[in-house]
């Protein structure tokens, strides 16, 4: 049995910190390439289904992602007035949103992902980016090649409430978008409850259901929707012309 | 070839006795961490809307709750009584994090989905409870044996909870339809309170009360 005087006991708690925390560098540095790989495929695949790939609507596993996205999915950085713009990176365009979140400035890189059907591009998915309750929001709008419909979205919402907030990252949220009216003067509303309750007519295209309990989430995807509508409106308006 | 001490040894270190059965098997259903000593029920109300999501919360407990049960019993006539309660939080800190690292590296899905509720782990009443409680004064393999029980009497819970939860809110069980479209055609509903925090409760107090009622267990 050890004396446990003071010096015994700060030698003893210096021993096991250093010891538990090798033991949890080495598993986060370990499995750091596996969580990365994870995560750029998440991402892939979130685009992939905004843009309604595959086209049964399964989820893809593994490698799977990257090959289809690599076949599938060509990335076009546009600059804002809507023109593509030539060696420009996806760290560039991640730079440029960085840059402006939190702030009412637009990104000067925008880009968009083409789904490529035969040698053309048949829908566009557009990169949004907002703030939830907790944490950021994003996500990834599918839209058509006309820019008047909404084709699909992918929202991330990693820092809101499980079975709240984060609901907006389930397929029965995000499927209702599908269908409803592009308009950049006109984003698509979450309403706090049953869209069919609550609207009416013509607004029905632009309005999904709420998920209850999470008004502040809904408010925040709200406002990532119009900020992005306005953002792209050159893209869309350009894709609107006759 | 052992000599007959070390075989002693050996059959003392690691013996399944009575008492050790007691240990193992106690806290699934008659000193249920959950129900009967009413600790944990945060994620248990949490994270039971889906049985897979259930399942994997509850191994990953079960991973944090046995090892480090076996390493405060390794190190519990090191640990200076005055500082123990964080050494054993320290430990289990950094198994929570361990674990979580590799749910992300493994099961990114069921790890995103999860979310919060692995790192909080931290702070569930069981692991501080089990550790102050019983792997501060046991040896290894009885720390071992209680942290597998009670684990697994969490578990359970968990599962039998999101089960529930999963069949009556969403008409699925491990992601499979189990209620036939006919039923549905006849209008049944999915009841989606059973989705919702309420539903939970609701459940959990009522699996409380009929499994105090089976025990005979009074407060």
């Amino acid at each position: 049995m050890p004396k446990f005087t003071t010096t015994y006991n700060f030698v003893f708690a210096g021993g096991v910190c250093m010891l538990l925390s090798l033991g949890v560098a080495a598993a986060a540095q370990g499995l750091k390439p596996m969580q990365e790989a994870n995560r750029k495929r998440d991402v892939q695949m979130n685009i992939l289904s905004a843009l309604g790939l595959p086209e049964d609507g399964s989820t893809l596993k593994g490698s799977a992602i990257e090959e289809m996205y690599e076949a599938r999915v060509r990335q076009v950085i546009l600059d804002t007035k809507g023109q593509p713009v030539e060696g420009k990176t996806t760290e560039d365009w991640k730079a440029a949103w960085a840059a402006v979140y939190n702030t009412d400035k637009k990104p000067e890189l925008l880009p968009v992902f083409e789904r490529i059907d035969d040698g053309q591009p048949v829908r566009y998915a557009l990169y949004q980016q907002g703030n939830g309750l907790w944490g950021p929001l994003s996500g990834y709008v599918a839209i058509d090649t006309k820019g008047t419909e909404y084709l699909g979205v992918t929202f991330f919402a990693p820092k809101e409430t499980p079975g709240l907030g984060a609901e907006v990252q389930e397929s029965w949220f995000e499927d209702q978008f599908k269908g409803k009216k592009l308009d950049p003067a006109h984003p698509v509303d979450v309403v706090k409850g049953k869209a069919a309750d609550l609207c009416t007519g013509d607004q029905l295209a632009y309005c999904v259901d709420g998920v209850s309990g999470s008004t502040l989430t809904s408010n925040g995807l709200d406002a990532m929707i119009a900020s992005g509508l306005d953002i792209y409106a050159p893209f869309i308006n350009n894709l609107r012309k006759p | 070839m052992s000599s007959p001490a070390a075989g002693a040894a050996t059959k003392s270190l690691i013996a399944f006795g009575k008492k050790e059965r007691k240990m193992l098997f106690d806290p699934m259903l008659d000193n249920n961490p959950i129900t009967v000593q009413v600790l944990g029920v945060c994620s248990a109300l949490a994270v039971t809307v889906q049985v897979n999501r259930a399942i994997v919360m509850a191994l990953a407990l079960i991973s944090v709750l046995v090892f480090s049960n076996v390493i405060i019993s390794m190190l519990r006539k090191l640990i200076p009584p005055s500082i123990r309660i964080i050494i054993m939080l320290a430990v289990i800190a950094s198994l929570v994090i361990i674990v979580d690292q590799v749910l992300q590296a493994f099961l990114f899905d069921i790890s995103k989905s999860l979310s919060v509720f692995v790192g909080l782990i931290i702070t569930n009443c069981i692991l501080l409870g089990r550790a102050e409680a019983f792997a501060l004064a046991n040896p290894p393999w009885q720390s071992f044996l209680d942290g597998v029980g009670n684990g697994m009497g969490y578990g359970i819970i968990l599962v039998v909870v999101a089960a529930l939860r999963e069949i009556l809110g969403s008409g699925t069980f491990l992601g499979f339809h189990v209620v036939p479209q006919i039923a549905y055609d006849l209008g049944y509903m999915n009841m989606g309170l059973m989705v919702l925090a309420p539903g939970a409760f609701i459940l959990l107090g009522l699996l409380v009360w009929v499994q105090r009622t089976v025990t005979g267990y009074r407060e």
